[in-house]
């Protein structure tokens, strides 16, 4: 019996302690640091026993909560993207967001991670959809802390409307699948579809309900049906926070995508007439990849043309949305590894990204391309940095991006998916162009000032640590996607289904 | 059980008629009753002598936002006490145990609210 | 109650979800937007409640043409669930006027078609 909730109990600790610990020392400065600075200390914290309990399967609370490959591999995902973007957030204390607040700003991303945890750990449906509520509402807020910044309040607005409707949309199709199914468990869910006549008898309402799901969640991932708020809500947010919904709201998303689709509803047959056998898979294929194609297009056509750089990666996020949904389509035995490693490839670079956004953001009081002209001058060693992570966002042969679309790739032609395998190319040559506009800018153009960018240490961390990551990545491949596949075995996850944990 | 169906109908219809009938009584009794002397105070909102003025319409302070959310909090405080008071009892100590970190986790809620000045006017 | 019942149960939720949802992408205010979506989460709430009654163990069960579907849940499943479905949307509902009355305060509009400041 392993201490298999201590993780979430130590993020929940810490970011009451925050809390507590900004109502303490109001109006100081330094204490305010000091809460951004113990934040840090609890997703580290939190990290070790995560480590610790890897190769564990186990559930508990009546089985709503279950540690396995797939919990584990998102929990490290979301601790260290939650790590990444605090250490972003400490040093943008200036990014508009009031010095009173820095306490609750760590404190509510503290509660953001928790509740991305909280959906990858869980093994029922209730729980899912309060993490997902408890990511979201943490989620609208940070969005919203620039009290007195018009584009803030407004980008929050908008999050909290859209986000609210298709939360309404998932608990709709929510009281479908436990009404019918009488139960909240993702797995008995699934094995109680499986009965023999149950999907005779209600398999149109629980189509419909797996819609509605489906959609709800694809809302986090800010793919096709649900992108728009992306755009308005990455620009208008505090860049660390665009940073956090990027990449750790995006996996959280995923995570519930995959519990869900994979723990409940994909392998549901039945026999619809006499002798033919369908199921969830097949029958929703169709529908995922035509959602992902759309994401892949959507994302990068609209990308093009966007001079603000956080809407830009806005649009790029949706087109990488879409080629996370891929694996979904075409399932293959490496779905979730292709997916996990992806993931982590977009992290890395995303966050690294995000970084030198920020700081660059803040030194010339704008986001337009134009900012970046010139810093190449400016901050060399920074340039070459973010050369590395828009070489593996765009999936430059070598880096860790490529690696991460190859292994995806491969899937699709697997699961003999050529168009969207097609696709995948083709708009990620498009990608090229708008990743480029910015290189071009850091590179060739010549910038308003030649002063050197100080970056803070945060901010260098962050950057460091994600060319480490990257580089790993990208000269070892092969190395880090054996370590993953061993410790973190996506089998796991099914291990119900053939009797086991 | 079409004859139960329809029987739920007519109860709803019976209901209608005693609903739509009781005022309609009470209020044509009263006014076939009452005397009927009329003088310009009586037409007044309040008969206390005190001035109505302003319309209805006045916009309420934003401020009773704070208080309308703290409402919440202990609305939906009580939201989950009521199921848990029906079966604690059958729970045993565990459930008791739970939902007093509930309660503590709320309360944590309130004492910030309280020390970010929400409780006071002004 | 008889299934044809529990089909007007979700006839009608379904109804105020699709009422809900209109009102959410058409209605120009903000408030209004808000009690839109608070519409489709009682939809949501009153799928859970009505289907409840009728899992096995729930008191109009019997009377389904199939009584039994699986295993012995509780008939107080769906109640609970729509407890937290309630919670949540309080939760929500309470974010969203906060950021309402943020934006309010700047722009002196409620309205959604008014938040056009983001762009490009």
């Amino acid at each position: 019996m392993n201490a298999i909730w201590l993780p979430e109990v130590i993020v929940l600790a810490g970011a009451i302690g925050t809390l507590a610990f900004g109502l303490a020392a109001r109006r100081s400065k330094a204490m305010s640091d000091l809460a951004m600075t113990l934040a840090l200390i609890t997703v580290v914290v939190a990290l070790l026993p995560t480590v610790g309990l890897i190769g564990t399967v186990e559930e508990g609370f009546a089985g709503a909560f279950r540690i396995d490959g797939l919990t584990l591999a998102f929990h490290l995902l979301i601790l260290i993207g939650t790590g990444l973007v605090l250490l972003i957030a400490r040093d943008g204390r200036s990014d508009g967001v009031p010095p009173q607040y820095l306490a609750e700003y760590a404190a509510l991303l503290l509660f953001a991670a928790l509740g991305g945890m909280l959906i990858a750990a869980a093994a029922d449906l209730l729980l899912l959809f309060l993490g997902l509520e408890l990511l979201s509402i943490s989620s609208y807020v940070l969005v919203g802390l620039k009290k007195t910044h018009l584009g803030s309040t407004e980008a929050a607005m908008k999050y909290v409307l859209t986000g609210a409707t298709a939360t309404a949309v998932f608990a709709f199709g929510m009281s479908y699948a436990i009404g019918l199914t009488g139960t909240t468990d993702v797995y008995q869910i699934g094995q109680t579809m499986a009965d023999a006549g149950f999907m005779a008898r209600y398999g149109r309402l629980l189509f419909v309900a797996f819609f509605f799901l489906i959609v709800g969640a694809f809302y986090k991932l800010a793919s096709v049906p649900f992108y728009m708020w992306a755009p308005d809500v990455y620009q208008g947010a505090p860049t660390a926070v665009t940073a956090f919904l990027a990449t750790v709201s995006k996996a959280s998303g995923m995570a519930l995508v995959v519990r869900l689709f994979l723990g409940s509803f994909a392998w549901v047959a039945w026999e619809a007439q006499p002798n033919v056998i369908k199921n969830f898979w097949s029958e929703s294929t169709p529908y995922i990849a035509a959602l992902s194609a759309l994401s892949m297009i959507v994302g990068n056509v609209l990308a093009l043309k966007a001079r603000d750089v956080k809407r830009m990666f806005a649009y790029s996020s949706v087109a990488h949305a879409g080629y996370l949904i891929i694996p979904l389509a075409a399932v293959n035995p490496m779905m979730i590894d292709q997916i996990v490693f992806y993931l982590l490839a977009y992290l890395l670079a995303n966050v690294g990204i995000f970084a030198v956004i920020d700081q660059v953001g803040r030194d010339r009081g704008s986001y337009d391309l134009s900012a970046f002209s010139g810093l190449y001058h400016r901050a060399p060693l920074v340039a070459w940095a973010l050369l590395l992570f828009f070489l593996s966002l765009a999936g430059i042969p070598l880096t860790m991006g490529f690696f991460g679309k190859l292994n995806i790739l491969l899937g699709a032609v697997w699961g003999g998916h050529f168009v969207l395998a097609g696709l995948l190319v083709v708009t990620s040559v498009i990608s090229y162009v708008y990743y480029f506009a910015v290189l071009k800018q850091v590179f060739m153009r010549p910038g308003t000032t030649e002063r050197p960018l100080a970056f803070s240490f945060g901010t260098a961390t962050v950057i460091a640590l994600a060319v480490l990551g990257t580089l790993l990545g990208s000269l070892f491949p092969g190395e880090v996607m054996r370590t993953m596949q061993q410790a973190f075995d996506a089998v796991q996850m099914f291990g119900i289904y053939q009797g086991r944990l | 059980m079409p004859e139960v169906y329809v029987n739920s109908l007519l109860f709803i219809a019976v209901f209608v008629v005693v609903a739509l009938g009781l005022p309609i009584v009470a209020f044509g009794l009263s006014r076939l009753l009452r005397p009927h002397h009329f003088y310009r105070e009586k037409g007044e909102t309040y008969e206390s002598g005190t001035e109505p003025f302003g319309t209805s319409w006045v916009r309420f302070k934003v401020k009773y936002y704070m208080f309308a959310l703290l409402f919440v909090l202990f609305d939906v405080e009580t939201l989950f006490l009521y199921p848990w008071a029906v079966v604690f009892d059958r729970l045993g100590l565990f459930a008791v145990i739970e939902m007093f970190v509930f309660l503590f986790l709320l309360a944590l809620g309130l004492l910030y609210a309280w020390r970010k000045k929400v409780l006071e006017w002004n | 109650m008889t299934p044809s019942e529990l089909m007007q149960y979700l006839l009608f939720s379904a109804m105020l979800f699709v009422l809900g949802l209109f009102g959410a992408l058409t209605r120009r205010n903000t408030v209004i937007v808000l009690l839109s979506i608070e519409l489709m989460l009682n939809a949501a709430n009153i799928n859970l409640v009505a289907l409840s009654r009728f899992l096995p163990g729930g008191a109009e069960n019997a009377r389904l043409p199939h009584p039994s579907l699986a295993g012995d849940f509780s008939a107080t499943l769906g109640q609970t669930v729509a407890l937290f479905t309630i919670a949540v949307a309080a939760a929500e509902v309470a974010v969203g006027l906060a950021a309402l009355i943020a934006f309010y305060r700047l722009k002196a509009s409620p309205n959604v078609d008014e938040m056009d400041s983001l762009k490009r």
